[in-house]
């Protein structure tokens, strides 16, 4: 890839040392966010990941200065900035439905913030080329965004954006409008552009994939609720509460009933069985917990020492291409999906091994 | 066989339609041009003497001067509450906004004169009955509604995402007004100032309630040397009408040059939300 000159005028981008927040939104009587604490350093890649709802929008209007919050502040290397106006807080943003004035060209968009700094028509030229050449769309400067497709009209957006140099970068589901291919040809793209431009940018979506792909950092949200904060393989290997790992698609949630802990191993009673776990800290003998664990982690067949062997009948098979996913209905009455490469026959009975150490022990919420 | 009568039906009424319009309106423009008319199907002689006797004698040029005046006035302020107004009301919920709406369009709805004899009581009480201030404020009473509602769809289809993105990039409150929202507002303006220019110089009722001496407008005039009667030769009425009609032709033209009210509506990309 070549050095981008679009920054070269200015070295890298002017980005943050530190972000660090804490606010509260409310409407009317409704609580979006709930002390949502955040600290982002420079040069990080931070996702918010949750269901529609869950108040990560509203977060980043809030960190972006369009959404006034309710409570709590926000400083930018150690500087408060909730009462600094978005226009002056040097933040790029990019938008789910492009949001590009259809009555300018690409290139009068792309120049828009430019020429609201009143520079020189030649640097404005300059600039503006240049990285209209770094998102690939060097020629299409005096289209219109309507003659676009939506995978070029994010690109100008994006463009547009970091053509200011914005010391934040702020993207709300830009991908969601797109179709497949092109959002994780596009997600390939805005990752590079990050790490080649040095920026510090803030990603919101609800795609699990694109958040695992993409982030330095994951920040998981429930209803305004901060539920976990990690990396992505922390977030994919280790959620905390049923909520995350339900949303890092683990597919399997078995209630059980703690036992005695030894050499490192927990016993959980399920449904008359005995299963061993991974212990973990603050867990007692006794309590009730929840074993969860992936289809893709489930065995077919018996395990050599015969541990966390579980016996069903298959009841429903999902073919998935490569794989098929099934659903087992347990002699004891519970359920368990269950992922292959082998063909899985409706109404067999199978053999099914649930390693220990694949189980991820949580709170029974 | 009935969808035939049907279509039977429409075409007859269409046709009656247009005989009865294309009627009215030849006999106007005819005897405006015919020396004398009595009894016969075509005037035996033409001339345009009536139109430079009614110009004379009505004094068109200064009512033609003031109608103008009064609509432009209108238009101008009409547009500069309207506007302002109608975006508060696209981009704003709150609890009073449907009364709001309803009490807006009540202008509208309600017959002029219902409301025009108070109103016009209360402005000659303010001392500008009969003045052409007079007109322009009892006239903006129907013509602010009509600006806000024409305006209002135009603002609800531009996404605030719009205003907010080009916030990001640094614009100010008047930028964004200046470079986003007017050029994309354009069509709604000039569809709006069309409206109300029509509304304004057609409009009689407020009109007719305000006008003093020297502040008819056309249509008042008009109405007055009808009913003047017996001095005024009626072709020099008849002229007088075709002078209005041309007017009111004239501006619909002009103003259609620029507007096409039913491709007023561009696409704009991105969904509200």
């Amino acid at each position: 890839m070549r050095p981008s000159r679009a920054y070269a005028g200015r070295g890298m981008a002017d980005s943050i040392d530190k972000l660090q927040m804490s606010i509260t939104k409310r409407y009317g009587g409704k609580v979006v966010l709930d002390h949502f604490p955040l600290e982002i350093g420079g040069r990080e890649f931070v996702t918010f990941l949750g269901p529609s709802g869950c108040g990560k929008s509203t977060a980043l209007g809030i960190i972006a200065g369009l959404v006034p919050p309710s409570d709590g502040e926000i400083h930018l290397n150690g500087r408060r900035i909730d009462d600094v106006s978005p226009e002056k807080r040097g933040f790029g943003m990019v938008f789910q439905n492009y949001a590009l004035f259809p009555h300018l060209t690409v290139f009068g968009n792309v120049a828009f913030g430019l020429s609201l700094q009143k520079r020189p028509s030649a640097e404005i030229e300059q600039r503006v080329r240049d990285m209209l050449g770094l998102v690939r769309l060097a020629g299409y400067e005096d289209r219109y965004p309507g003659q676009l497709s939506g995978g070029q009209q994010q690109r100008v957006a994006i463009a547009r954006a970091l053509v200011l140099h914005p010391r934040l970068m702020l993207f709300d589901e830009p991908l969601s409008n797109l179709d497949a291919k092109l959002r994780v040809e596009m997600r390939a793209e805005i990752k590079q552009l990050h790490a080649q431009l040095g920026l510090t940018s803030i990603y919101v979506t609800h795609d699990q994939a694109e958040a695992l792909s993409l982030s330095d950092r994951i920040v998981v949200l429930r209803e305004g609720v901060l539920m976990q904060v990690g990396t992505p393989q922390e977030i994919h290997d280790r959620p905390k509460n049923v909520f995350v790992a339900d949303f890092m698609g683990f597919r399997n949630f078995l209630d059980v009933t703690l036992g005695k802990e030894a050499g490192g191993m927990i016993e959980a009673g399920f449904k008359g069985q005995i299963l061993q776990a991974r212990a973990r800290d603050s867990f007692r003998p006794g309590e009730h917990a929840v074993l969860a664990i992936r289809p893709e982690d489930v065995r077919l067949g018996k395990s050599g020492d015969g541990v966390n062997v579980l016996r069903g009948k298959v009841e429903l098979v999902e073919y998935l291409g490569r794989e098929q996913e099934a659903e087992i209905a347990l002699d004891g009455g519970a359920r368990l999906w269950v992922r292959s490469h082998e063909k899985l026959v409706l109404g067999e009975m199978l053999d099914l091994t649930l390693p220990a150490d694949k189980f991820v022990l949580l709170r029974r919420e | 066989m009935r969808g035939r009568m049907w279509k039977l039906a429409i075409y007859l009424f269409l046709l009656g339609f247009i005989l009865n319009l294309l009627g009215i309106v030849t006999h106007v423009v005819v005897s405006s041009f015919a020396k004398r008319w009595f009894g016969k199907p075509l005037p035996p002689a033409f001339t345009t003497d009536w139109f430079t006797y009614a110009w004379r004698e009505f004094e068109l040029s200064h009512v033609l001067f003031i109608t103008l005046f009064i609509a432009l006035a209108v238009v101008f302020i009409a547009l500069a509450i309207g506007f302002p107004a109608a975006y508060v009301l696209a981009r704003r919920n709150f609890n009073a906004k449907p009364v709001l709406l309803l009490l807006y369009f009540l202008p509208l709805l309600i017959p002029q004169m219902t409301y025009g004899i108070p109103l016009a009581t209360t402005l000659y009480g303010f001392g500008v009955g009969g003045t052409v201030i007079g007109v322009i404020l009892a006239v903006l009473v129907p013509m602010v509604p009509l600006a806000v509602f024409v305006l209002l769809p135009f603002f609800e289809q531009i996404s605030l995402n719009l205003e907010w993105s080009a916030q990001m990039l640094g614009a100010s409150r008047l930028q964004i007004f200046r470079r986003i929202l007017l050029p994309l507002m354009l069509p709604g303006i000039l569809t709006a100032g069309l409206l109300v220019l029509v509304n304004t110089i057609s409009n009689f009722e407020l009109a007719f309630l305000l006008a003093g001496g020297g502040s008819q407008t056309l249509v008042v005039a008009l109405y007055y040397n009808v009913f003047a009667g017996g001095v005024r030769p009626v072709y020099s009425i008849d002229a007088m009408a075709v002078i209005y009609m041309c007017t009111v032709m004239a501006v619909l033209l002009v103003a259609l040059r620029f507007v096409r009210p039913t491709q007023m509506v561009f696409r704009l990309d991105g969904r509200r939300n």
